[in-house]
């Protein structure tokens, strides 16, 4: 009855799906995509500091990348990708534990106050986290004054201002975003695989490496997403704690951009920046399907090899 | 030729049986390691900002060196504290009352005020800021030091500013991929990723030479607003964006469109369907995304150094400059103030979570980009 009431019905709509998207994708192309793309051109002109836009692009050359190729930048280079893949395995194995602990062995009453209290120092100012690290590792400060009391060190910390301690504030930093990831994947493995595991025999750690681990890949794939490619571009925590030696890729950018205005050759490390970001992630990538493959090929059982079992 | 998956036995799948008690008695010692590791992190994660809350009174000259004596001088070269005390009452007072009036009043008329106690407070909230406002002069009174209240007052317009654009971008671009999948799904989704990925550099000198290449649009005064403003709203708003479409998405794909479909059928057109049915379906999402937004948007440092101008400088920005010096206690008054501002906004976050059902899980979920 209700069918012949109603107004023949033809697809009002005959806007394109993405219709409602359409704010964001304008917003995203204008303002992400677009001036990116600006940023690979420019990295191919040389400096001209005459004009508003320091930037001459009338001879496009490779000459930015190949003074970004240079000792100093290429030093800098190797010293951030060595921070942040230290830095990424370090919050992965302090991280993983807390994960682990608030999945499986927390009541629901105490878990929700344990994350809340991981996630308030995690969103709290990035660079108030990072202007605290001044306190315990100042060289006359109160941290490093019982230290030498205790006779731990002699003389005071001298890690202030060195890549130390930006290794630190990163780790300190960036933790939260690597436990909540973790967490996640952690607590969306259904109990009952684990029971079943136990149940068909694996102990606790076969039960862990060849049922937990795997199902956590996703979490820990985006925990390292959401904290490695940051991490190389961090200029923050370089500035405010590591001084002319601890001089990270991005605070070099930033040099480049407002200090020097060599726009061109700050464009060309920013690209250079993302290619080894992605080159890195792409090895590790591939380090993972390998050993997958590996195991997999291991771990095969064909019907022979059963009925041979019985 | 691969072993499928045993079949099991209907005998195994029923033993639901007790374990064995020797293995219930024995204690967890993993658990303990676990829970050992576990409070130490969270002491480590706490230790340095209360090194921050601490050294704010810091009765010696510098920041880093404990004096071993207190003082709340700081706070008085940050704060007129004539000014500051009685307008943060007024605020809670506002806000107490007029939100108990406006949550509770209708109610013993007898009218349904389902808005009234969702909003009352809030609301009340936005109206005391207003008023407090007006009175002190955009809170420029608040402050004796103008360098910091400027930069404050700043960073709270630009994050304002991007959230509202953060949201309604996020927030329609969130609802057509839950309802409106297609071949541009893939793409699109492939930006939000590199959105969230993209180191923050990249995106803050490529805004800069893009504003710089429009200087026409982007060094004019824009609804009265600082140039500058303008441009913090843009990059700021960009990150932030694609987390509100991933929570809004989130929030939506567990629902199908039935509901909407019934409107449809019943005559709605879809502005009303959307109207009456989505936006209520979606707006604890929106209101947690805004909050964790407005969060991201305050402390946005490496962007928003890159595209200010000389009048609008934001907070993070102005405790940059002072790293040039000699660190005064006084910046980590003002960090205490941020700081606070983040964990109200973060358990305001919560409680709506919590309000529309979330599980702490589902929370932490949402923190983690959907």
């Amino acid at each position: 009855m209700t069918a012949s009431l109603a107004p023949p019905r033809k697809r009002q709509l005959h806007a394109p799906k993405f219709i409602l998207a359409g704010p964001a994708i304008v917003w995203w192309v204008l303002f992400f995509i677009a001036p990116i793309v600006f940023v690979i051109y420019y990295s191919f002109g040389t400096k001209d500091t005459t004009k508003l836009l320091p930037v001459n692009m009338s001879s496009p050359s490779l000459h930015n990348y190949h003074q970004a190729f240079s000792s100093t930048f290429f030093t800098t280079f190797k010293a951030t990708l060595k921070i942040a893949i230290t830095a990424t395995v370090l919050t992965t194995v302090i991280g993983f534990p807390v994960a682990y602990f608030l999945a499986f062995k927390v009541k629901e009453k105490w878990r929700a106050i344990l994350l809340a209290l991981i996630i308030v120092p995690s969103f709290t100012s990035f660079l108030i986290r990072t202007l605290a690290w001044r306190i315990p590792l100042a060289p006359n400060g109160q941290f490093s004054t019982w230290l030498q009391d205790w006779g731990l060190i002699h003389g005071p910390i001298s890690i202030l201002e060195t890549r130390t301690a930006v290794q630190i504030a990163i780790v300190y930093n960036y933790l939260g975003f690597m436990i909540l990831p973790l967490f996640v994947a952690l607590d969306r493995i259904e109990g009952v695989l684990r029971e079943a595991s136990k149940d068909l025999g694996a102990g606790r750690i076969a039960t862990f490496a060849q049922v937990t681990l795997p199902l956590a890949g996703p979490g820990i794939a985006a925990g390292v997403l959401l904290t490695f490619i940051p991490m190389c571009g961090d200029y923050v925590t370089a500035t405010v704690l590591g001084g002319a030696k601890g001089n990270m890729i991005g605070a070099m950018i930033d040099q480049q951009f407002r200090g020097a205005q060599d726009w061109p050759l700050g464009s060309a490390i920013a690209v250079l920046m993302i290619l080894a970001v992605l080159l890195i992630l792409g090895i590790g990538v591939g380090l993972v399907m390998g050993v997958q493959y590996v195991l997999k090929r291991r771990r095969r059982v064909t019907i022979a090899q059963l009925e041979a079992l019985t | 030729m691969t072993a499928a998956v045993l079949p099991i036995t209907s005998e195994a799948s029923a033993t639901t049986a007790p374990r064995s008690p020797k293995r219930r008695r024995r204690p967890d010692i993993l658990r303990g390691i676990l829970a050992f590791w576990c409070g130490l992190v969270l002491v480590v994660l706490f230790v340095p900002i209360g090194l921050v809350v601490l050294h704010s009174f810091n009765r010696g000259g510098s920041f880093e060196v404990w004096s071993h004596h207190t003082t709340t001088r700081w706070w008085g070269i940050l704060f007129d504290v004539h000014k500051a005390g009685p307008s943060l009452f007024q605020i809670v007072l506002i806000t107490v009352i007029g939100g108990a009036i406006i949550a509770y009043v209708p109610r013993l008329f007898g009218l349904a005020n389902r808005f009234g106690r969702q909003w009352g407070f809030p609301l009340a909230f936005a109206i005391g800021v207003a008023v407090v406002g007006h009175r002190t002069n955009n809170f420029h009174t608040v402050f004796r030091d103008k360098n910091v209240g400027d930069a404050l007052r700043n960073s709270f317009v630009a994050a304002f500013g991007a959230t509202i654009v953060a949201v309604i971008i996020g927030g329609l671009a969130g609802v057509g991929l839950a309802r409106r999948p297609g071949w541009w799904t893939k793409p699109f989704m492939l930006t939000v990723f590199l959105l969230l990925v993209t180191p923050e550099i990249m995106d803050a000198i490529a805004l800069a030479g893009w504003m710089q290449r429009f200087p026409a649009i982007f060094n004019k005064k824009f609804l009265g607003f600082d140039a500058g403003i303008l441009r913090l709203w843009i990059g700021e708003s960009l990150y932030s964006s694609a987390v509100v479409t991933l929570i809004v998405r989130a929030r939506l794909a567990g629902i199908d469109e039935s509901l909407e479909e019934a409107a449809g059928d019943l005559g709605a057109p879809p502005a009303r369907a959307f109207r009456q049915i989505t936006l209520p379906m979606i707006s604890s999402a929106l209101v947690a995304g805004a909050l964790l937004s407005f969060t991201i948007c305050l402390d946005n440092t490496i962007i928003a150094e890159q595209v200010y101008t000389a009048g609008s400088s934001t907070f993070p920005i102005y405790l940059l400059s002072q790293l040039r010096s000699t660190v005064k206690p006084s910046v980590g008054a003002a960090a205490v103030v941020l700081f606070g501002i983040t964990v109200a906004s973060l358990g305001f976050v919560a409680v709506v979570l919590k309000r529309s059902g979330d599980s702490s899980s589902q929370i932490a979920a949402t923190l983690a980009g959907g």
